[in-house]
């Protein structure tokens, strides 16, 4: 382990940050920074040519529309996986060259660095934002509502999370990043071992998302407890809201653990206590406990709104019922509750002991059980179904096969003896990707495939889509098939370079199947443009383009602000298909004023103040960070006098637009 | 579901046995939801009280 640095000199104006802080000596970061700033410069060039400024901050970047946040999540997750996805590329190409005496390219510091942002973004700044995107978007649509509960709460938790992303991607060029892995587990992200800013980004950036997630829970919840359709009970509510439910529910549970445990390394770092050191009373094993009490939660967070996707995904491209829905929402909930039983079994090998690692290793098979369930409920709605293989229910056989392989590899790890020859080796790094790509990545690719129609009026080009598919689905393999072998053998996670040319081979073959999955995410760029040169041609004007069963699919496409222009009345299950089924006839006149809360621009500015004050404190620029603070309190209570919050769209502008998709649907039949 | 709103689908589905397509299906008047602050205010005090409960539970 390298030795501490110096402290670094404080000057009152700059803190910490001086010249030095600039990675000027690393070519790579350079290199990166030069390409960013050129880019980011003609995306601003291209975007004041085209004079768009205005309509961006009004339309979108202000606004507390749920259709539009979601969209904006969506996009940041995709931007943020293309950072994270180029630290896999640069892993992946140091480990299949860094072989016999090779340092390879990287050296260790910079590469601890690179498998840390590596997870940080693809968790909380991807996945995340990816999942509560599609909540976002499509829950309210799918119980009838207008909106969520909260709407600038909304848009406050969007932007609270650019906020956290955008201090992740600014360790890139200021300073550095945390080089203790995506938990920066104690001592090592204590002050001894990680004196530098990396780990105070790190905690700076995730308190900050952590804050807007948290928001995001308690708003899903309200607004799926509190504003279904009439007529739509518990168990008349799509899958995809059921587990939308049950995911925020785990937010709101899971998360205030992290942000009290990061409050706490940060009083260790700041302040000088000793609740995660090894002496003076502190337990590091109190942080390992603790983080993933929050962080398994945290991946069935992820993997529960992709559970949704397929259900969904499942049943309209197999036109049939999904099986046993019921026992889907059952399993949901178990799952739910049991998430919060199993947490020990990331650190069996940290000395609990036979009997507490045997009751984690019960409760973690235990836990499987209930997402065997659903896959055999996916199977029998596929059983005698018509399936259509357009590209959502792809994704979805592909997430069938993947998935089911990394949880059985779960299951494995699940059995103490045998993690303790497995834990942190790359049999574990195959194993967790197995399941976030087959299941998470898989699930969010199905759901953007699904639901791109609904939020953009045309379909995604298929072609383009079934290319980024197979490149992911066979690159997938490609990449983590020889990883699991790699861990059989013995290899650890977290290495940089080997001395045992034998695993080589290994190596060079996942490093193409990273290269192959690069493949997949350029076709997937490709298809939105191409999609988006082609819109005509793949134009949706009904609005149900694939035949849907829920309530989304009764609107325009996309949905007018309003949303409904009338409440819909649910009478069954799959109301859209009830409705359809029973003759239903949409309303063409009668329309009255709705009522629709305003856009503001509290939201990106409190965040804005946010991330001042993040780098405020992680570069120990007192004077700023109190400045912020202050500011952040005023802005708050401004915005508590804001009295002019919301507005009544007129019936004619209702009529209108109602009007106008007569037409269309009149053309479209 | 409130008993307004349940006697509200009730009497819609009622209404099926002689289908009055324009209605059945819709809500003429403007809809209220039920009023989320208070749930809401309650979810966000249950969660600080678990940052808070695992602070002094830590300390």
């Amino acid at each position: 382990m390298e030795t501490a640095a110096a402290p670094v000199a404080e000057s009152i104006i700059f803190g910490r940050l001086s010249l030095e802080s600039l990675p000027l000596h690393e070519p790579i970061v350079v290199a990166t920074f030069a390409g960013v700033a050129l880019g980011g410069v003609g995306v601003l060039a291209v975007l004041t040519y085209f004079r768009v400024w205005g309509y961006l901050w009004r339309e979108w970047l202000t606004s507390i529309d749920h259709k539009r946040i979601g969209v904006m999540y969506v996009i940041l997750g995709l931007i943020m996986l293309l950072r994270g996805f180029s630290d896999a590329l640069l892993m992946r190409s140091q480990q299949a060259i860094a072989f016999s005496g090779s340092a390879g390219y990287l050296p260790p510091h910079h590469y601890d660095q690179i498998f840390t942002a590596h997870g940080v973004i693809m968790i909380f700044f991807v996945a995340m934002p990816l999942v509560t995107g599609l909540m976002n978007f499509v829950v309210p649509l799918q119980i009838g509502a207008r909106d969520v509960a909260f709407p600038f709460l909304n848009n406050f938790s969007f932007w609270m999370t650019v906020g956290g992303s955008l201090l992740v991607m600014l360790s890139l060029f200021v300073g550095e990043f945390a080089a203790t892995g995506w938990l920066a587990y104690p001592p090592l992200s204590n002050l001894a071992y990680s004196p530098g800013v990396g780990v105070d980004y790190y905690i700076w950036s995730l308190q900050i998302a952590g804050v807007g997630t948290l928001l995001s829970g308690v708003n899903l919840i309200a607004t799926i407890v509190k504003m279904r359709a009439p007529g739509m009970t518990m168990m008349r509510m799509p899958i995809f809201t059921w587990t939308a439910l049950c995911t925020n529910v785990l937010i709101v549970a899971a998360f205030p653990i992290l942000t009290a445990v990061l409050a706490l390394l940060s009083l260790d770092r700041y302040v000088g206590t000793n609740f995660f050191s090894n002496d003076f009373g502190g337990s590091a094993m109190m942080y390992v406990n603790l983080i993933w009490i929050w962080g398994h939660p945290e991946v069935y967070i992820l993997i529960l709104p992709a559970f949704g996707v397929f259900s969904e995904v499942v049943a309209v491209f197999c036109g049939k019922r999904l099986f046993g829905y019921a026992s889907m929402v059952y399993a949901t909930v178990v799952i739910t509750i049991l998430s919060y039983l199993v947490w020990l079994h990331h650190f069996f090998t940290m000395g609990s002991g036979a009997s507490v690692n045997s009751f984690f290793g019960i409760t973690t098979m235990i836990i499987s059980i209930p997402t065997g369930a659903k896959i055999f409920n996916w199977l029998f709605t596929m059983y005698r179904g018509r399936i259509r293989f357009e590209l959502p229910m792809m994704w979805t056989v592909s997430f069938m096969i993947t998935f089911v392989i990394g949880g059985m590899t779960g299951v494995l790890l699940a059995v103490p003896p045998a993690d303790f020859v497995l834990h942190n080796s790359l049999f574990l790094i195959a194993h967790f990707h197995n399941v976030i790509i087959g299941g998470v990545v898989f699930g969010m690719f199905a759901g953007i495939t699904y639901w791109f129609p609904k939020a953009f009026g045309y379909r995604l080009d298929p072609f383009w889509g079934k290319i980024s598919f197979w490149c992911w689905t066979v690159g997938f393999y490609v990449a983590f098939m020889p990883l699991y072998i790699l861990g059989l053998m013995g290899v650890t996670r977290r290495l940089s370079r080997f001395e045992d040319p034998s695993l080589q081979i290994w190596f060079v073959i996942a490093a193409l199947g990273a290269a192959l999955i690069a493949c997949g995410i350029g076709a997937f760029l490709v298809q939105l443009y191409v999609s988006f040169r082609k819109r005509e041609e793949l134009r949706d004007v009904t609005g149900d383009p694939w035949g849907g069963r829920t309530l989304e699919w009764s609107t325009s496409s996309p949905p007018p602000a309003y949303n409904f222009a009338f409440t819909p009345v649910v009478h069954d299950l799959d109301a859209w298909h009830d409705m359809k089924r029973r003759g239903y006839v949409r309303p063409t006149s009668g329309f009255i004023p709705i009522h629709m809360p305003k856009s503001t621009a509290a939201g990106i500015t409190l965040a804005g103040i946010s991330v001042a004050l993040g780098f405020a404190m992680i570069w120990h620029i007192w004077w700023l960070a109190g400045a912020s603070f202050v500011l952040l309190l005023a802005a708050a209570i401004i915005h508590t006098f804001n009295y002019a919050r919301d507005f009544h769209i007129p019936a004619a502008e209702v009529t209108a637009t109602e009007a106008k998709r007569t037409q269309l649907l009149a053309f479209g039949a | 579901m409130t008993t307004a709103a349940h006697a509200q689908a009730a009497a819609t589905d009622a209404a099926l046995e002689q289908p009055d397509h324009g209605t059945d299906f819709y809500l003429r008047e403007e809809y209220h939801p039920e009023n989320g602050t208070l749930l809401g205010f309650w979810l966000y005090l249950m969660s600080d009280c678990l940052i808070f409960a695992s602070l002094f539970a830590i300390y």
